[in-house]
């Protein structure tokens, strides 16, 4: 009886775990977006599809592929401070140590992954899932900007993708309890 | 005493056939009755379709969520999915351990919690446009569902984990310099800590998918290339050495994929000569050091298996010594010699002191596959194509005929 007990407590103890890491899994995309400070981007999507969980476009950015001084480890952590630039914000420096920012400008934290050729820089916001049969027409846009928050140590997640004047993802939907997003025409 | 099902229907009918020739008395075939009670052959078969049936109802649940994914508002597929997830391992935990339930469907609930956690994970993944590849969602899935197993200790619920550590390492790297040191620790990590869990559910199917993945994650992913390969198969034949004849659940896969392991690391050495890229040195040295430790330790505690033991290791020094020679017929003169000494230390080992007929048939068939090579190795480029298929089936052929005979001559002694 007690070893039953015992059994049933780590159980719960395991299932407590499960939620723990699916919470832990939320909270930081919620809080960058509902706290981090908005910057956009211009993007350039790439092969979108993903056979398991539908459309989605992956995203290319200039400051994927930045030169990276001092040089980082691999999987090192990188640092990319970005400055308003008219309507789009642009990369400034890259470095693996955080850079010293200069009045308006933000930082955005990222990863380096070793290649053939120097390093990606990887920051989570690679790519965005969209509403089924409008990866291909996503794929294809000439004029695809992001709208990302960022918080204050840097993690990034995507707040908005617009195709011109066209929203096709908007993350204020996440949390809505009934979902405003059309899919593209 | 535990013995297989198909034994246990057998010894039955024996023990009642002996009854009936009056060869042991009427009591003495209900004590041993007793002493081996009758199993089902159905019972795996129930198992396994309750499971199936588990799998299809995740697979399908998340599939619904998955493809109305747009017509749904993202609190109402946590809502459900959470709900999901509460609502089987509940259900497990009645089925399998309140009195007078039914312990495989129980185990069936607990292997569908599992796998809506798992969807869980992917479908937060998908509503914050986390990376596609997503290591850690793998390695997040295997944490939770790897916890259940070990506190229920339902094998299925552990074999569902060692499938998650397998795509978890044979996951899409691209190439080893992707990987930084902590990739590199947590597979290392992984690997150890999957055998842990395997010796701790006394589970053999959980540590024949562990050691085969970590295995093909050593050959493919780690680029160690072949010389990890043959540490890590010398580092897991130490093991079988030193838990043989304890009836434990590793030893077969750990006799099994540590011989194969290190033998198919020296052929392929004699058939490429070296032709591998630059070696990744941290899991060349993991591997190396795995292979020294578990040596060393059999060397300090085991008296009897030194012989095995130094065998080991002669070939480790030998091949680090003809691995830095840069004269290419010396290098291939040597690694036909390793491996034939290899093989033939392991016939003659199976034979006369492991009494394994299962590792005398592991060298015999590696003996076909050397001659088949090396036979490609020679007449490939010298011989019309006709005679070279007319020509290398015959020698196979004879070569079989000649290997069975010997093989069963070499089981025969073993036998006597």
């Amino acid at each position: 009886m007690t070893t039953t007990r015992n059994t049933k407590g780590m159980l719960v103890a395991a299932v407590c775990l499960q939620f723990s890491i699916l919470i832990g899994l939320t909270v930081q995309p919620v809080m960058t977006l509902t706290t981090g400070k908005v910057v956009t981007l211009k993007t350039l999507p790439v092969d979108p599809y993903d056979m398991f969980r539908g459309d989605y476009v992956r995203l290319r950015y200039d400051m994927s592929n930045m030169q990276v001084t001092p040089a980082p480890k691999n999987g090192g952590a990188v640092y990319v401070a970005l400055t308003p630039d008219g309507e789009y914000w642009k990369a400034r420096s890259a470095s693996s140590e955080k850079p010293v920012l200069r009045e308006g400008e933000i930082c955005i934290k990222g990863i380096a992954k070793k290649t053939y050729n120097g390093f990606d820089l990887h920051f989570g916001i690679e790519q965005v899932y969209v509403p089924e049969k409008t990866g291909k027409k996503i794929e294809q846009a000439k004029a695809l900007s992001v709208a990302l928050a960022v918080d204050n140590n840097g993690n990034a997640a995507i707040k908005k993708v617009v195709n011109g004047s066209e929203t096709v993802y908007d993350a204020d939907n996440i949390l809505n309890l009934s979902p405003q997003l059309r899919p593209l025409r | 005493m535990s013995i297989p099902t198909k034994l246990n229907v057998a010894l039955a009918k024996e023990i009642e056939s002996w009854a009936k020739e009056s060869i042991i008395s009427d009591e003495q075939a209900k004590v041993l009755l007793a002493r081996y009670p009758a199993k089902h052959g159905g019972a795996h078969a129930i198992t396994l379709v309750t499971i199936i049936g588990a799998v299809l109802v995740g697979l399908g649940t998340l599939l619904y969520i998955g493809a109305n994914w747009t017509g749904m508002a993202t609190i109402w597929k946590l809502t459900i999915i959470a709900t999901a997830i509460v609502a089987s391992h509940a259900a497990g935990w009645i089925f399998k351990f309140e009195p007078g339930n039914r312990p495989k469907l129980g185990t069936a609930f607990l292997l569908l919690g599992s796998l809506f956690y798992g969807g869980a994970i992917w479908l937060i993944a998908q509503i914050f446009n986390i990376d596609v590849q997503f290591p850690n969602g793998l390695l997040l899935w295997l944490i939770g569902t790897a916890a259940c197993a070990l506190t229920t200790r339902s094998v299925p619920l552990g074999i569902l984990a060692s499938v998650i550590f397998s795509l978890w390492t044979m996951q899409d790297l691209s190439n080893w310099s992707h990987y930084s040191s902590n990739d590199s620790m947590q597979r290392i990590i992984g690997i150890a800590a999957g055998l842990g869990a395997a010796w701790f559910m006394r589970s053999q199917a959980m540590a024949w998918i562990i050691l085969l993945a970590s295995s093909a994650w050593v050959a493919f992913e780690s680029g160690c290339y072949a010389p990890g390969v043959l540490f890590w198969g010398i580092a897991l034949f130490g093991g079988y050495l030193a838990i043989q004849n304890k009836d434990l659940p590793l030893e077969s896969p750990l006799k099994y994929v540590g011989s194969c392991s290190a033998l198919a690391a020296l052929l392929s050495v004699t058939c490429n000569r070296m032709n591998w890229g630059e070696i990744n040195q941290t899991h060349y040295a993991a591997t190396l050091g795995a292979a020294l430790v578990v040596h060393g330790l059999l060397l300090y505690k085991r008296k009897d298996v030194r012989r095995e033991t130094l065998g080991c290791l002669a070939i480790i020094a030998c091949f680090i010594l003809v691995q830095n020679n840069y004269n290419e017929t010396v290098r291939a003169i040597a690694f036909n010699a390793m491996l034939l000494a290899s093989l033939f230390a392991l016939a003659a080992t199976a034979l006369q002191k492991l009494h394994s007929p299962g590792l005398l048939n592991t060298a015999l068939a590696f003996v076909v596959f050397d001659i088949i090579c090396r036979y490609f190795d020679i007449f490939f480029s010298m011989m019309d194509r006709s005679m070279f298929f007319i020509l290398g089936g015959i020698i196979l052929m004879v070569g079989g005929a000649l290997a069975e005979k010997g093989r069963r001559q070499l089981l025969g002694s073993m036998e006597s």
